[in-house]
């Protein structure tokens, strides 16, 4: 059940209308959500209603670090303890994740159908409350309702953004409240969201980028350039446009979702891009696995490289276990060395338009060439798109002019200011709340028909 | 001068900006620190306070609010 997929939205009405009809009983809503994320796992495959066990499992680890962490016990040092409690949740979490992507890959595309889902957004999350337990950063919940209802939540649960349990957990401890405002702003995402998949996205897709990168033979160099950039620009809307409708149906439910994107292409290096591509990623990555590579300050360059390469190549392999991703996580590790490097040399960022500029086309080119590994198939297929392009041949005759059109509307979007979106909500908050509902479904099915052979799969929706 | 303002001083310093962010804004998130800046900014401290800050408290969930970096220090200075 694809958040962009007409029974999605059948199933989100249904959701709502129990849960605001609820608002009162705040323990019933928290009941109602629970329930409502393991139907909709139920959804993909059966198998994921064993998921509770395994939060139960980190539930309890979560009550016992707490008790463990007031009360020192005779006979065992209480540091050991939590320390095996922590180690117990990493296996759960990390043999979930792992078991999930090596099973498919060990036997090939005929058992897909039973685990269509890695789970490595739930594994994440969940990972974020027993270790944030263990700092003693967080209060554990005593409700494995309220912990399901956080843990499994189904707008973020397939493919983030991954939020903080302990942040999710206090939110949906305050009693559910929607304004105008927030009812505005959940529409204006939703809508913003299907666009940007169905009609972006998946249009770069069909129309440019899975030609070009199934068969590079057949194109030019000038159309093999083409295809890269619209690669880029096609997993930003796709990736974005999933998590702009993840937030807006977290919005309906009370529940403010951390921002992923701002306007990643925009960067001016590459650590400047991982503060703005899948934020809520790089976030988890610095905070639970770069923060605890040793380092040292007397040998800064080499120390924090080599943990920025070993970040990011554990980053890449999550993708999945191929050459490609890891070539793809040592690349951005490498550069992200090299940008450490360099601001130590020198401290001043660049000054004046054209470096600038300079700074911004390198990154984003860098960005591209990084992509033909994440994108390709297999490691010759990347090989193949780089030999397509050294091959210097130019010809745009299999390009239609309607690929170029919305190439380059989706370059201008990507561009356009923040501060719009915010504008338009405020805007949209004036229309009452059932015209943006009918509104609504009538994009939906406007976009259906327009988008014709219906949604593909979100991106990372495999990962 | 109290301790916040001499914090907030590092912070423009290191971040190369005349800002004031809130008490548990986050400095991360801003843009203010990033892991990069982190280590000039946790040398500042230490030459302006006197402490000694161990390598492996370079993490930016010790310094990601001004009242976490004000929490560190007092700890420390105890």
């Amino acid at each position: 059940m694809s958040l962009s997929s007409g029974p999605f939205f059948v199933f989100l009405v249904a959701v709502c209308l129990l849960y605001w009809l609820t608002a009162r009983w705040h323990r019933l809503q928290r009941v109602l959500l629970a329930a409502a994320n393991l139907f909709f796992l139920a959804h993909f495959s059966l198998v994921y209603l064993a998921l509770p066990f395994a939060a139960a499992a980190d539930f309890g680890i979560g009550l016992e670090l707490s008790r463990w962490q007031k009360v020192s016990p005779k006979r065992i040092p209480k540091r050991m303890l939590r320390r095996m409690l922590l180690g117990l949740s990493l296996a759960i979490n990390l043999g979930l994740l792992l078991t999930l992507k090596l099973v498919p890959l060990a036997t090939g595309a005929s058992w897909r159908w039973l685990l269509p889902l890695s789970l490595s957004f739930y594994c994440f999350q969940s990972l974020t409350y027993t270790i944030d337990l263990y700092l003693g950063e967080l209060e554990p919940t005593r409700s494995f309702i309220d912990y399901l209802a956080a843990a499994l939540f189904f707008p973020s649960i397939t493919a983030g953004p991954i939020p903080r349990m302990g942040k999710l957990l206090e939110q949906m401890a305050e009693p559910f409240e929607l304004s105008a405002e927030d009812g505005a702003r959940a529409m204006l995402l939703i809508g913003l969201g299907l666009v940007k998949k169905l009609l972006i996205a998946d249009y770069l897709a069909n129309n440019l980028v899975d030609r070009i990168f199934d068969t590079p033979a057949l194109y030019s160099s000038s159309e093999i350039l083409l295809g890269v950039y619209g690669y880029a620009l096609q997993l930003f809307f796709d990736f974005s446009g999933y998590t702009d409708i993840a937030r807006g149906v977290a919005l309906l439910l009370g529940i403010n979702l951390p921002e992923n994107f701002r306007q990643p292409y925009l960067s001016l290096n590459i650590a400047e891009f991982w503060r703005r591509w899948h934020i809520t990623f790089s976030e988890w990555l610095r905070d639970y696995l770069f923060d605890f590579f040793p380092k040292n300050r007397k040998f800064p360059v080499l120390s924090y490289s080599y943990a920025f390469l070993f970040t990011m190549m554990l980053g890449g392999l999550w993708h999945g276990i191929s050459w490609n991703f890891l070539i793809w996580g040592a690349l951005h590790g490498l550069a992200l060395g090299v940008v450490f490097a360099w601001k130590r040399w020198r401290k001043a960022p660049p000054a004046g338009w054209r470096l600038k500029l300079f700074a911004g086309l390198l990154t984003f080119h860098f960005v591209c060439f990084t992509w033909i590994f994440f994108r390709a198939a297999t490691l010759e297929s990347a090989l193949a798109i780089l030999r397509g392009l050294g091959a210097h041949t130019w010809s745009m005759g299999s390009v239609a002019v309607p690929v170029v059109g919305v190439l380059l509307f989706a370059a201008v979007a990507h561009c356009l200011p923040s501060d719009w979106f915010e504008r338009a909500a405020k805007l949209s908050v004036r229309v009452p709340f059932w015209v943006q509902g009918l509104a609504m479904a009538g994009l939906i099915l406007l976009i259906q028909t327009l988008a014709g052979r219906g949604s593909a799969p979100f991106v990372y929706g495999n990962f | 001068m109290e301790q916040h303002a001499r914090i907030l001083k590092i912070l423009q310093r290191v971040s190369g900006k005349q800002v004031n962010p809130g008490q548990n804004e986050s400095l991360f998130a801003s843009g203010l620190l990033d892991s990069f800046a982190l280590t000039d900014f946790v040398s500042g401290l230490e030459e302006e306070f006197g402490v000694t800050i161990p390598d492996s408290d370079l993490s930016a969930r010790k310094f990601d609010t001004i009242v976490k970096v004000d929490a560190y220090l007092s700890a420390k200075t105890k």
